[in-house]
């Protein structure tokens, strides 16, 4: 017990507030057991001060007298409890309305959000973006329009600029002519990326075949590929069963 | 049954679960009520107010969270603040500290035990009383009423076990000097 006491003796800056701190024992036991050091200490601390013994008696009263006074002993009637049960069914009876609109909202928008996508999945959408084609959706519908769309630029431009020079070509040089029409063939085969590659050199050989040429489908300044070739004047036949 | 138990079954919709748990808090509830209001009537009107919410709110109650004695408290701790001081109250999901001054201020003196003395006789004491903020009024009216654990307390009032402690010792160290003052023998 004094060794407890020491203890906290020890722990205290002041014997004021050893004293604070044992009365502030005295209070917090009267409403709940303290550990067992502290009980020890506060009652070494209480025999060398038996004038704290006066105090205590006063918290004592204190306790007591809170306890007889407000106390005010009026239940809830039958009648009032009925009506608050009568509230909250009320209230779970708005609070299941709204949980169900919440619901209903839920649904319909989730419908509609899954509306919105299975239309980008069925038709796609492709965006262009500074050089990047982007296709949101069915992505292989999308680019298979796109290539289709170059697919029919190329073969286009192929048929209406270049198939004539071909024929005038193959009519010159046989040989030459035949390794043109392979290669046109096999641009027109090829896959789009393949076929702008094909394409450069097929041009290549086009400029080559044409130097080679006679010169009336030559042009005079530098010899270029497309500027290079003229095309055929009116009423010139050409074949085009290339 | 446990607290728990019951407020699990109030929760699901049973009504007879509610209607347990009502006449469980009904007397400790307005004790605390009058404890802060220190008139009879106010505290019957609290009381009705503190189950109309509890009714509004008992499914936010999570249990991992606070007992449901911790909870109500708080609830009803915030309800006498908000309506006998108008003042900040103490979020009910968090254990933010309760602002409040060591001593009771100018305004605080304005305290509703004050205001309604008018038609009930005080003892000294429930006087005396009337000199303490409202956070020790709740602190002793806690203990006094339900005997709640110091801890609790803390956790209603959402300040440290210790604090609770030391304001204790402060309420019964004011109390004693206001009574012997008032020349009432202890």
């Amino acid at each position: 017990m004094n060794e407890n006491n020491n203890l906290d003796q020890q722990q205290f800056d002041s014997e004021q507030a050893q004293e604070e701190w044992v009365r502030e024992r005295l209070v917090i036991r009267l409403y709940e057991p303290l550990p067992e050091n502290e009980e020890a200490a506060v009652n070494a601390y209480l025999e060398e001060h038996p004038e704290l013994c006066e105090v205590q008696e006063q918290y004592e009263a204190i306790v007591q007298g809170l306890g007889n006074c407000g106390k005010p002993d009026i239940p809830l009637s039958d009648g009032e409890i009925q009506a608050l049960k009568n509230g909250m069914i009320l209230n779970q009876k708005q609070a299941n309305r709204q949980h169900r609109k919440k619901i209903m909202y839920w649904l319909t928008g989730s419908a509609a959000a899954a509306c919105l996508l299975a239309l980008l999945w069925t038709q796609g959408v492709s965006i262009q973006i500074g050089s990047t084609r982007l296709a949101i959706g069915k992505m292989p519908e999308a680019a298979a329009l796109d290539e289709q769309r170059l697919r029919g630029e190329i073969t286009e431009e192929m048929a209406t600029v270049m198939a004539p020079y071909i024929a005038q070509l193959m009519n010159e040089s046989e040989a030459q002519g035949k390794q043109i029409q392979a290669l046109y063939e096999l641009v027109n085969q090829q896959r789009i990326e393949d076929r702008r590659e094909l394409r450069n050199t097929f041009q290549e050989l086009v400029k080559r075949a044409r130097l080679d040429a006679p010169m009336y489908v030559y042009s005079s300044s530098p010899p270029d590929a497309w500027e290079g070739i003229k095309e055929p004047a009116q009423g010139e036949t050409v074949s085009k069963d290339y | 049954m446990n607290d728990e138990q019951i407020v699990a079954e109030a929760q699901a919709g049973n009504t007879y679960a509610l209607e347990t748990l009502v006449r469980r808090y009904d007397r400790p509830m307005l004790r605390y009520f009058f404890w802060l209001s220190g008139d009879t009537e106010r505290a019957q009107d609290l009381r009705q107010d503190l189950f109309c919410k509890l009714f509004r709110v008992l499914d936010r109650y999570d249990r991992s969270r606070a007992s449901f004695q911790t909870w109500i408290y708080r609830l009803a701790h915030n309800l006498a603040i908000d309506q006998l001081y108008r003042r900040k109250v103490v979020p009910l999901d968090s254990l933010e500290e309760l602002k409040d001054e060591s001593h009771p201020s100018s305004s605080e003196r304005n305290l509703p035990r004050n205001r309604a003395a008018g038609g009930e006789t005080k003892t000294a004491l429930e006087e005396a009383m009337a000199t303490l903020s409202e956070l020790d009024q709740s602190i002793i009216a806690m203990k006094t009423g339900d005997n709640i654990t110091f801890e609790e307390i803390g956790q209603v009032l959402g300040i440290p076990t210790s604090t609770v402690k030391s304001r204790l010792y402060r309420s019964f160290e004011r109390l004693r000097i206001e009574l012997t003052a008032r020349g009432h023998e202890l």
